[in-house]
């Protein structure tokens, strides 16, 4: 940081203090979620709109499932902003996942900017007929 | 027990701070309880949710963007009075069926409008939407005379 600020007021020549900051804002938000629980699995469906399939990634790892994603700017250049209420440059959010999960078995699907994460119960945890012998 | 702490819906484990999540819960009690409005005809309306809105004006332009995730386009009305932009709809609860239960809803479902004013008057037979990603997008362009002009004055 310091050697790319130093640079900066080398190249502009004026020594000032003050150079214009590269960075991009970030605002990474926690997605609102539903969670549904079906006699074989629980949806869990999350409100990430503006967030393309290329842009999500969903882990699953050591019981914890985490959904990340990021936003492309919806603002072009050259334009004045009136209201402001869009925010969310990225999203994060992470789930603590118990035993009666298949951990192989997670399907994920994007539509309408809600990703749909389908957690197959574990063969114990689902329902099952008893035969009255 | 397969989801861990799952049932309780005002506890949030996996968000990285108490404060912030306790925060936005707190946000989101206060919206419930002040939404609402007028509608065209002067009715009082209960609007159950209010989409997060951006509106930028570009020189020949107005761009409105809303956040929409989950709503069927269809379901979707956008109309332009006078200078004033109404956007309403409905975001369809998906019925329990089949023995499938809500563990936890944060999500927004039912109906939703905001209206805007437009700092100046539009082409309202030129106005186009895109909704996409769950995201709606409306162009509005600005009607000639709203146009900046520029103009030239001679100093004596």
């Amino acid at each position: 940081m310091t050697d790319k600020s130093e640079l900066a007021a080398k190249a502009t020549g004026n020594g000032l203090p003050l150079t214009e900051s590269t960075e991009v804002d970030t605002y990474v938000v926690a997605p609102l979620a539903d969670v549904i629980e079906t006699p074989e699995a629980f949806l869990v469906a999350l409100d990430m709109p503006g967030a393309t399939k290329e842009n999500i990634s969903v882990t699953l790892e050591k019981g914890t499932l985490r959904v990340k994603g990021y936003v492309e700017p919806l603002q072009k250049e050259g334009a004045t902003a009136i209201i402001r209420e869009i925010r969310a440059t990225g999203y994060s959010r992470a789930f603590t996942i118990g035993e009666g999960i298949d951990r192989n078995r997670v399907e994920a699907t994007l539509a309408d900017g809600v990703l749909s994460v389908k957690l197959f119960k574990a063969e114990e945890l689902k329902p099952r007929q008893i035969t009255i012998q | 027990m397969a989801l861990i702490r799952w049932k309780d819906n005002r506890d949030l484990p996996a968000f990285p701070s108490d404060v912030l999540s306790m925060q936005r819960e707190i946000n989101r009690m206060f919206d419930s309880f002040f939404r609402g409005g007028v509608d065209d005809e002067g009715q009082m309306f209960s609007s159950s949710w209010s989409p997060a809105t951006d509106i930028v004006e570009h020189e020949n332009e107005y761009v409105v963007n809303l956040e929409l995730p989950g709503v069927n386009k269809d379901d979707v009305k956008i109309i332009m009075q006078e200078n004033l932009l109404t956007i309403r709809g409905q975001k369809k609860e998906e019925k329990e069926s089949n023995g499938s239960q809500y563990r936890r809803v944060e999500r927004s479902y039912g109906e939703f409008q905001r209206t805007f004013q437009l700092p100046s008057s539009v082409k309202s037979d030129r106005i186009e939407a895109i909704y996409r990603d769950g995201i709606l997008t409306v162009s509005l362009p600005k009607a000639e005379e709203a146009r900046s002009k520029q103009i030239e004055v001679k100093v004596k």
